[in-house]
């Protein structure tokens, strides 16, 4: 039995022959990967052959959807800062993956996908199981090339990895023809480390960074929005200092959350449409804005053309395509989030800003007696998704990792499971994707073996990707999946009723039972429909070995509020 | 308001270059109204004229997105009339 790796590990001689399957391995083993997310198929055989006489010198995960396979790649990059990589076949293993590349191409997720491609004499002839991936995941990839000679494989490879995970990192895909993968080669690796034609610029120019810190030490009312740039750059200890040696009030974005302990006292909450109250109503008074690692998304904004309309506005971001694309701004940056905050952090004036800082209270407090309080401690009437989860936050441990669907519960999550340890959030954000959650889930507990992995997921996303629960199971994998099941699909439902006149058009579930099927497919499961037992199962969840799922029947036709109105402004936010 | 556009882009030839840097004008609907592409006076960089109908701000998103695409070396839109000084980037001199 040939086993590439093990020879190449102990004698690492260049120009080793080996088939392109086995520089795959070898190339994945040069960039540091132990985990594979994927799933067999014709075309992509020779690799998994490859992979399969190297038994035991990769982790690889066989989910049952080429989507849960790419879903989870992405949990396991989000908390682990590695690149994920994906193994799937053409044609239809290749098409499915592409929800999941749109998802992590908007989240700035590194990914490195490989799929199967037809022999190379019969591309272009619709052959079986032949697509034209390059040419489909073309607006939803970073970068993507096939290889069309063995030669190539090594170096291609080496510049997908520098690609996905360097500057704003990205989905790379990489096509491999059958043919190529059965060709003999002399393996060299050299990672690459530059691109001619690509040079992410980390650092930022000092002149625009001391304006800057002119700018901030000169407010009366300065805030930071950060985002998810700050957990990508590993920053989150200079958010910190940049936060306090300011005393600069602050706010997240979704995927910004947990870059700042959510415990914090200058931390005041999330922005956007479902965000915290008082973060949004203060961007409409707040003299400075310093955005670091946002996007200025249009859920963050509200209404573009009048948002911080008052405010000076610097914007600092990794990807110079977001500076001035929505939201035009008076100092743009382009920078790594890190390098700016130590730049700029020796350049800031204490300042005491502690009236500023406690104006966001009463709003704060207003926000708790017309929503929070009733979200998280109803007296009556059936579950809220909010009590669930700051019960679910509150039994987890403090090795949490938080991950989500999308939708209602998506947003109580975020708003009601407090976040104090950086990257424990993994959560769909730019794409907005239903199904993500419970195979991001498995990616993110491959990543995170000694984390407690929490998948809050509605009943709608979760049927989406459901056959995700018996990859659960076969690869033992200790996640606690929570169903909250409203039997709506509950945001679209909302929405409806404010907006549409409660026409509640093809939003309403018939469920399967989630227990049952949980339990057909190994994974152990309960249900709690009555507050009185809410403890109780909650208590169980954590406290079975091994992973479990709770659905928790809540309220029907509970709304998520606070809310920003569609076309609205921020200031304008709802409370009811 | 819409005016003519010149978007030039430098870019490392390779398969699939022009597909990617048509992607980010057929994304907005902006048709391309004439097209050029040769190879540069460098060897290996290939020079993409595209004319284009749009406004100042959304030409100026344009050359970023495809300064963007991992090949492109640099992109710079030119205004009609007037060019000189609308030039994105002053690096070059374009006649038109």
């Amino acid at each position: 039995m040939r086993t590439c790796v093990k020879t190449y590990r102990e004698n690492k001689k260049p120009g080793m022959k080996v088939t392109g399957s086995e520089a795959v391995l070898l190339s994945l083993l040069e960039e540091g990967v132990d985990t594979l997310f994927g799933y067999p198929g014709g075309a992509i055989m020779p690799f998994y052959d490859a992979l399969h006489l190297n038994d035991g010198c990769f982790n690889h995960v066989l989910t049952r959807h080429e989507q849960g396979a790419i879903h989870a790649a992405q949990g396991y990059a989000r908390v682990t800062h590695k690149t994920g990589v994906v193994i799937t076949t053409s044609g239809p293993g290749a098409t499915n993956i592409l929800t999941g590349l749109a998802d992590a191409y908007l989240d700035s997720t590194p990914l490195v996908c490989f799929t199967g491609q037809v022999v190379g004499n019969l591309i272009g002839s619709d052959a079986f199981q032949e697509t034209d991936i390059l040419t489909i995941s073309m607006a939803v990839t970073k970068w993507n090339a096939r290889v069309n000679r063995v030669e190539e494989l090594p170096e291609l490879i080496a510049k997908a990895f520098f690609i996905a995970r360097s500057g704003r990192p990205g989905p790379v895909l990489i096509d491999l023809p059958k043919d190529v993968m059965m060709s003999k080669m002399a393996f060299t690796y050299t990672q690459v480390q530059s691109l001619r034609t690509y040079e992410p610029k980390m650092e930022p120019d000092p002149d625009l960074v001391a304006k800057a810190a002119q700018w901030l030490n000169n407010a009366q009312k300065p805030m930071i929005l950060f985002g998810q740039g700050v957990v990508l750059a590993k920053a989150e200890e200079e958010l910190r200092q940049l936060v306090e040696q300011s005393g600069s009030p602050a706010a997240a974005t979704l995927l910004g959350l947990s870059a700042l302990p959510a415990s914090h006292p200058l931390y005041k909450g999330m922005l956007g449409m479902h965000g915290n109250y008082a973060p949004n109503m203060k961007t409409g008074e707040a003299d400075l804005i310093l955005a670091i690692g946002m996007r200025f998304d249009d859920r963050v904004t509200g209404t573009v053309s009048t948002y911080l309309k008052q405010a000076r506005i610097i914007h600092v971001d990794i990807d110079p395509t977001e500076l001035n694309k929505n939201k035009e701004v008076d100092l743009q940056i382009e920078a790594d989030a890190k390098a700016f905050m130590q730049r700029i952090i020796p350049m800031i004036q204490p300042a005491d800003r502690t009236a500023w800082s406690d104006s966001f209270t009463p709003l704060y407090e207003e926000e708790f007696n017309q929503v929070i309080k009733q979200d998280i401690s109803p007296r009556s009437g059936k579950i809220k998704m909010g009590e669930v989860i700051r019960k679910l936050s509150a039994g987890v441990g403090e090795k949490a990792i938080l991950v989500t669907d999308v939708g209602q519960h998506q947003m109580k999550a975020a708003r009601y499971f407090p976040l104090d340890r950086p990257r424990t959030l993994v959560t769909s954000g730019g794409l907005g994707t239903m199904g993500f959650g419970l195979p991001a889930a498995i990616g993110a507990q491959v990543g995170c073996p000694d984390s407690t992995v929490v998948a809050i997921v509605g009943d709608g996303g979760i049927q989406m990707t459901i056959q995700e629960l018996i990859t659960i199971a076969q690869e033992g994998i200790p996640v606690k999946v929570v169903v909250l099941s409203n039997g709506y699909l509950g945001m679209v439902r909302q929405w409806q009723e404010l907006f549409f006149e409660s026409r509640y058009a093809s939003t309403t579930l018939l469920n399967p039972d989630f227990v049952k099927l949980s339990e057909a497919c190994g994974v152990p499961a309960d249900r709690v429909e009555k507050r009185e037992e809410l403890d109780e199962k909650i208590h169980k969840l954590f406290h079975t070995p091994g992973n479990f799922l709770l659905e928790v029947v809540v309220e029907k036709e509970e709304n998520v509020f606070p809310m920003v109105p569609p076309g609205a402004a921020v200031t304008e936010m709802i409370l009811k | 308001m819409k005016k003519e556009y010149l978007v030039t882009t430098l870019a490392q030839d390779r398969v699939g270059l022009l597909s990617r840097v048509a992607m980010v004008f057929s994304r907005r609907g902006i048709n391309i109204e004439r097209l050029t592409l040769a190879e540069s006076a460098m060897k290996g960089i290939a020079s993409i004229s595209m004319v284009i109908h749009t406004d100042g701000r959304t030409a100026r998103q344009i050359v970023k997105q495809i300064e963007k695409q991992v090949e492109v070396l640099q992109a710079f839109a030119a205004e009609r009339p007037g060019i000189n000084q609308h030039m994105e980037k002053d690096l070059q001199m374009v006649t038109y």
